[in-house]
């Protein structure tokens, strides 16, 4: 099998494990606080919100103190979790909109499972030497789709999330944002749809080269 | 597909089989049993220059063209 593919397949792979790992690592302290967080009987919202200063960007509406010279310094959040205490009922399009949500979260997680999967069957293929083959393209096509989704389930998060923000707090100095910014996912499905169709297409063209006597 | 290919009435006319006419032209049998059912895609001139040298006939006695 090509070396090259090899080695690009091996230093994915090793990447991939590698963030996975780190990811989980990272985020055990997370989901520890935030499970006791739950734990505690007292009613209340956590908010995943974007920020904006109302006077603009760089306007710097937030003031902190360096603890190492007791200098006060100026500061701008993008991104803030938010913690309301005895939030007042949601109106039922807000609710519906956000079960919504949390079934397709369950789908988004079923899809994070998968995805390995797929990928890890790709590059057994690759090792293999079977890269143009139709059981690879649409293994190909599902990750496509499946970034494809991922970046449309975290806009529509975000459009909940803005909304309940919207309709629970407002802040002195910021005003909410849904950030639709994050496309390298969407251009990495896009990208990965469209690798898809030029192997479909160099899948017929080797077919026929082999059915030429 | 409207090409029609008459390998199998030209072999049989000069009375020579599948292997014979394979190894004399060399293509494998397995591509030339392709060619006699009609599964091919495409045909390369050279491969039809050796057919019709050996078969001694014309590449329209081989190839057929009908509507479909």
């Amino acid at each position: 099998m090509n070396k090259k593919i090899k080695l690009y397949c091996i230093i994915l792979s090793v990447i991939y494990i590698s963030v996975v790992v780190y990811t989980i690592f990272r985020e055990v302290a997370s989901f520890s606080a935030g499970f006791n967080e739950g734990l505690k009987d007292i009613p209340r919202e956590t908010l995943h919100v974007n920020l904006i200063p109302k006077s603009g960007g760089y306007s710097f509406p937030t003031s902190t103190t360096n603890i190492m010279d007791n200098q006060e310094m100026k500061m701008e959040i993008q991104s803030a979790k938010i913690m309301v205490f005895h939030p007042q009922k949601l109106p039922l399009p807000i609710t519906i909109m956000y079960y919504a949500i949390i079934f397709l979260a369950f789908a988004i997680l079923i899809c994070t499972i998968w995805l390995p999967f797929l990928f890890f069957k790709i590059i057994r293929s690759a090792s293999k030497g079977n890269i143009i083959d139709l059981k690879v393209i649409k293994r190909i096509k599902k990750i496509g789709i499946i970034l494809v989704f991922f970046y449309v389930i975290d806009v529509l998060i975000y459009i909940v999330e803005t909304l309940k923000a919207e309709y629970l707090v407002k802040l002195e100095h910021y005003n909410f944002f849904v950030d639709f910014s994050g496309f390298g996912t969407l251009i990495l499905g896009i990208v990965t749809l469209l690798l898809a169709e030029i192997l479909s297409v160099t899948l017929k063209m080797k077919e026929e080269q082999d059915l030429t006597i | 597909m409207p090409i029609i290919v008459n390998l199998d009435v030209m072999m049989a006319k000069r009375k020579i089989s599948l292997n014979e006419l394979s190894e004399k032209i060399d293509i494998t049998p397995a591509n030339l049993s392709i060619l006699k059912t009609g599964k091919a895609k495409a045909i390369r001139f050279s491969t039809l220059d050796a057919i019709c040298k050996e078969l001694g006939c014309q590449p329209g006695d081989i190839l057929e063209f009908t509507e479909e």
